[in-house]
């Protein structure tokens, strides 16, 4: 309300340009304060309607003239001057006139300005409220100092299936020395941790920043102050894993949401020492309440991390190639991001001849403006959306304009009157352009209203990955644009009747019934139609697609059952499980707990849910089938990832051959046995891959992670982890024991309810170590149903912007025949007392209707066809040119202009010849 | 100060506002207030101050530096001595109007 309060002031202020400068001089302050006491006494005491009450009042005193002392004879003819659109009164007050005549003549019909503002009001707030999302995800700069300068700077590998990547340390600092052109590089870690203080454990996101990441990023603490270098207390990474290594306590920068929820607001939390994966660390600051970390689109969630410490292991132990370190760079003053990027590609160049890992993978640097990165998964979507909507808009302003050309032919007589009267045209145009305008306010006004809720839903509705939803509002922007809309729409609106109803010829009130213009203004009519019809066909064969597309998406073998499948999180603190073994110790006897806790039927781990939005856990690594060498670059690749016994099996995965695996496996002598996807057997044994041997693992590396010697014992079809849509890399599965990160999900085949098993699980966690939390259960099919958020969103949008235009379509078609019929209504007499029957009257209504509407259908086939290469990115399994969804669009519309045109076709059969030549 | 030489009626807006200044000097808010208590017509911040304006111009309000006990911004009115005059000859108009109305059957007096 304070926004609605606020634009109604600014709006008067702008109004009072409408009084003289004298006067405004005078009074205009005292004015202003007047109108604001009476608003905000409105809405303390009445509410909204209250505050409409004031709005209106304050509306129609603006459109009066100043009170003189007392009633006089001037003001009278003055009055009698501008109601028949005189001259010589002011520029102004003729416009205030305009407004009042408009005003009245609007309401004269009250039903149909009802219609018409409803109308108006709801193309215009759909396209305010999908312009507020554009604007405030796609094209708002993003909330850091100077953020033209910042890149972002990844990695991409020539390797089939994998996507772009984090640097390694040691490249960062290798770039760092050849990049003159750039001021600074900062990059981020992220880490699932367990926070522990007297409430207990509980789950953070923890961001590992480099030294001076903060000060690149130029942002400032809302308490205390932000990371330095001097904070920085670690060690290289041999003594970081060293068990008996205790670090220093670290400084740490708290987010404001967990500052919030966690210390109370506290602010004597400065100081303040926590405990971290059994690390403690001193608190030093708290970011800004909103701060964000705004990172390129699928750098695991960045976005939401609740605390910050400096990276303890130094930039030079790690590693080279990818990783999960998420760089961006800052841009010296004056230089170009090609420079940059011509500096970064020969540092590369030197690298892939000294790096075999980048000479393996033919790396290459992907280097972008941040905010392109950071917006780009939205781009498409969202203009997609505003594509519709902005068709929507079209469609709702043809179906505003055919109702005002209807009117207008309505009011030829008393524009005929006015200007037999001696109105001039230009005096006539101006009205109608006024009256045009008043439309579009009281449309706006309603626009705005519902723009204020649509957002809201919008935003509730959270679809999936949008990133920076929370930078959306009407802002100062967005009304701007909406004031744009209404301005360019008034004029549309005052012109087109203006220009169809030729500003009213005497002559047509002569011949009683103006059958001339009458025709010109059919044309018009028939060409909006088209418009109309067209736009809607193009609407609908997106919504088409897109319900193809998502049960396309529903239908993908994802390779495992979801149903009655539960996900438990849980992760172990690093420092106090450093040592490999007894991580997969913790989840081996998770799982095997787990399994036999009443209701479940059977348990498995692994790091990461399928489909989750975590993708960590798993590592991409060279194997070799037929003996290559592992850094050799041609040796194929294959993610791996840990399972701890039977979980393809609680997973449903559909096992080719083997079997799947078993307890045993965590303990077994000789080559590790693993399962294989499908796609490797295929490639690399086609005559048979069950008990082959084979190599994976990181040369130079000791423990987990290191070469390996592998067995195949069993083969599964592609199980997606990562997305539904891409059936993703290869994979290994191995025991725990091989590979063991921190981060876990304990997946739970049962029939018990979540809360249950969630506790069950809690009791297991806390007999084996009470400082470990299990933060969150969710039905594995949410989260499959949640990784389709967005096709599932962009699909509930167009198809209700489809509806909505088929509606629109259906009004504006009824009432363009039934305005032909009742103008025909002579004619048809005629022909009825020339023996036309019924039937044949009733087809000609028809036919007059169809053919307009087969035109549109026409334009708008064509159109989709033309617009189908920018959907095809929203799209999954389905041709942009469906032939299937365009006829089924035909068809539809064929139906609504059937029904549509029935009704005035009925009347028309009905007319009574005697009576229709009589009126005539 | 001009001179109020033309005799005949007042505006509405301007009766209404002289009326509610009649008792006490008020700010333009206050007046707008007023009007709505003594009336229930609801006077825009423009007919409000056209009418001050015209009034102060005509001699019938002067401005008056600050009411006690109230800490707005803004100046406040009170009547002059042509002010009451004028409001006085004008609600005896309208007496005597309403006078009129009840002898023809068609006032207050008649129908008690």
């Amino acid at each position: 309300m304070p926004l609605l309060i606020s634009t109604a002031i600014w709006l008067y202020r702008l109004a009072l340009v409408r009084y003289s400068p004298e006067f405004r001089a005078a009074w205009g302050g005292e004015m202003l304060d007047a109108f604001e006491l009476s608003l905000r006494d409105a809405w303390s005491k009445g509410g909204g309607s209250a505050v409409a009450r004031v709005c209106w009042n304050t509306m129609s005193d603006l459109a009066k003239p100043l009170p003189s002392l007392r009633v006089g004879k001037a003001p009278a003819m003055r009055r009698a001057r501008t109601t028949l659109g005189g001259r010589g009164v002011g520029m102004f007050e003729d416009f205030l006139m305009d407004v009042r005549l408009a005003v009245r003549g609007l309401f004269r019909t009250p039903g149909q300005a009802g219609v018409l503002i409803l109308t108006l009001g709801l193309g215009l707030g759909t396209t305010t409220a999908i312009f507020s999302v554009l604007q405030g995800v796609l094209l708002s700069p993003l909330p850091y100092h100077e953020p033209d300068e910042l890149i972002s700077i990844r990695h991409r590998f020539d390797v089939d299936g994998l996507g772009l990547s984090g640097l390694g340390g040691a490249d960062i600092l290798d770039y760092q020395e050849g990049a003159p052109s750039i001021e600074a590089f900062g990059a981020v870690q992220t880490l699932e941790s367990n926070l522990n203080d007297d409430q207990g454990a509980a789950r953070i996101k923890m961001g590992w920043s480099t030294r001076d990441f903060w000060q690149m990023l130029g942002t400032e603490a809302a308490m205390g102050r932000v990371l330095e270098s001097s904070d920085w207390a670690g060690a290289d990474r041999a003594k970081m894993e060293d068990p008996n290594f205790v670090p220093p306590p670290m400084a740490v920068l708290l987010g404001h949401d967990l500052w919030v929820s966690r210390f109370g607001s506290d602010s004597d939390v400065l100081g303040r020492s926590i405990r971290v994966n059994g690390q403690s660390m001193n608190v030093i600051g708290v970011l800004p309440a909103g701060f964000k970390l705004h990172f390129p689109a699928g750098s695991n969630g960045t976005s939401d991390i609740d605390v910050f410490a400096l990276m303890p292991v130094p930039l030079s132990n790690m590693g080279r190639g990818g990783s999960g370190l998420q760089t961006i760079a800052r841009l010296k003053d004056g230089a170009t991001i090609e420079q940059a990027e011509g500096e970064l590609k020969r540092v590369l160049d030197g690298l892939r001849e000294s790096e075999p890992v980048h000479a393996r993978r033919g790396t290459e640097v992907v280097v972008s403006p941040l905010h392109d990165e950071v917006v780009r998964p939205a781009r498409a979507f969202l203009w997609i959306l505003f594509g519709a909507v902005g068709l929507l808009l079209l469609i709702a302003c043809t179906n505003v304009a055919n109702l005002l050309l209807v009117r207008a032919s309505a009011r030829e007589t008393e524009f005929a009157v006015r200007s037999a009267l001696g109105v001039g045209r230009g005096r006539m145009v101006r009205q109608l352009l006024t009256e045009g305008l008043v439309l579009s306010v009281l449309g706006s006004a309603t626009g705005l209203l519902l723009a204020g809720w649509a957002v809201r839903g919008l935003i509730a509705l959270r679809p999936g990955n949008l990133p920076r939803l929370g930078s959306v509002s009407l802002d100062h922007n967005v009304l701007f644009f909406s004031l744009a809309l209404t301005v360019g729409v008034s004029l549309l609106f005052g012109l087109i009747p203006a220009l169809a109803s030729g500003g009213g010829n005497p002559q047509a009130l002569v011949s009683s019934r103006g059958s001339g213009s009458a025709r010109a203004g059919t044309v018009t009519r028939n060409l909006l139609i088209v418009g109309e019809v067209a736009f809607s066909v193009i609407l609908v064969v997106g919504a088409g697609l897109l319900l193809r597309s998502f049960s396309e998406l529903r239908k993908v073998d994802l390779g495992f059952e979801a149903e009655g499948l539960l996900a438990v999180d849980v992760a172990l603190p690093f420092f106090g499980y450093r040592a490999d073994e007894s991580r997969s110790a913790f989840y081996v006897q998770l799982a095997e707990r787990a399994a036999s806790l009443p209701g479940v039927t059977g348990a498995g781990v692994t790091p990461a849910v399928p489909l989750g939005a975590k993708s960590n856990g798993t590592w991409l690594t060279g194997i070799s089938p037929n003996g290559e060498a592992l850094d050799d670059a041609d040796a194929p690749q294959a993610r791996f990832r840990a399972l701890s016994a039977g979980t393809l099996g609680v997973l449903g995965a559909n096992f080719v051959d083997g079997r799947d695996l078993i307890l045993a496996d965590e303990t077994s002598e000789g080559p590790v046995p693993v399962v294989i996807d499908r796609r490797l057997a295929d490639a690399h044994w086609p005559e048979g891959a069950l008990g082959r041997s084979f190599q994976g693992g990181i040369a130079g590396y000791t423990g987990q992670g290191s070469i390996q010697e592998l067995r195949v014992v069993g083969i599964v079809e592609p199980v997606r982890f990562a997305s539904a849509s891409a059936v993703g890399e290869p994979t290994v599965f191995l025991p725990y024991r091989v590979y063991t990160p921190v981060d876990g999900t304990l997946i739970v085949e049962t029939q018990a309810s979540p809360a249950q098993v969630l506790a069950g699980v809690r009791e297991i966690v806390q007999s084996l170590d009470p400082g470990v939390p299990a933060y969150s259960v969710r039905r594995v099919s949410d989260i499959v149903e949640d990784s389709m958020a967005e096709s599932r969103y962009a699909l509930l949008l167009v198809g209700v912007f489809a509806v909505t235009a088929l509606l629109l379509a259906a009004v504006g078609l009824y009432g363009v025949i039934s305005t032909l019929v009742q103008q025909r209504t002579r004619e048809i007499g005629i022909r009825m007392a020339h023996g036309a029957r019924a039937g044949d009257i009733r087809r000609m209504v028809l036919k007059d209707g169809g053919q307009v509407v087969v035109v549109g259908v026409l334009v708008g086939l064509g159109g989709s066809v033309l617009m189908a290469p920018l959907v095809n990115s929203l799209l999954f399994g389905v041709d942009p040119v469906d032939p299937a969804t365009l006829l089924v669009t035909a068809l539809l519309l064929g139906m609504v202009a059937i029904l549509a045109s029935t009704l005035p076709a009925q009347r028309a059969a009905r007319v009574d010849p005697v009576e229709a030549l009589r009126e005539g | 100060m001009a001179l109020d030489e033309t005799p005949g009626p007042l505006t509405p807006a301007v009766f209404h506002v002289l009326l509610a200044l009649s008792d006490e000097a008020l700010h333009g808010y206050a007046i707008m207030k007023r009007v709505e208590t003594d009336s229930g017509l609801g006077m825009g911040p423009g007919t409000i101050y056209g009418s001050l304006d015209r009034l102060r111009d005509a001699g019938w309000v002067s401005e008056e530096s600050s009411v006690a006990g109230d800490t707005r911004r803004g100046r406040s009115f009170a009547l002059t001595t042509l002010g009451r005059n004028a409001l006085r000859a004008e609600a005896r108009r309208l007496a005597r109007l309403a006078e009129l109305a009840a002898v023809r059957g068609a006032g207050a007096a008649a129908t008690s």
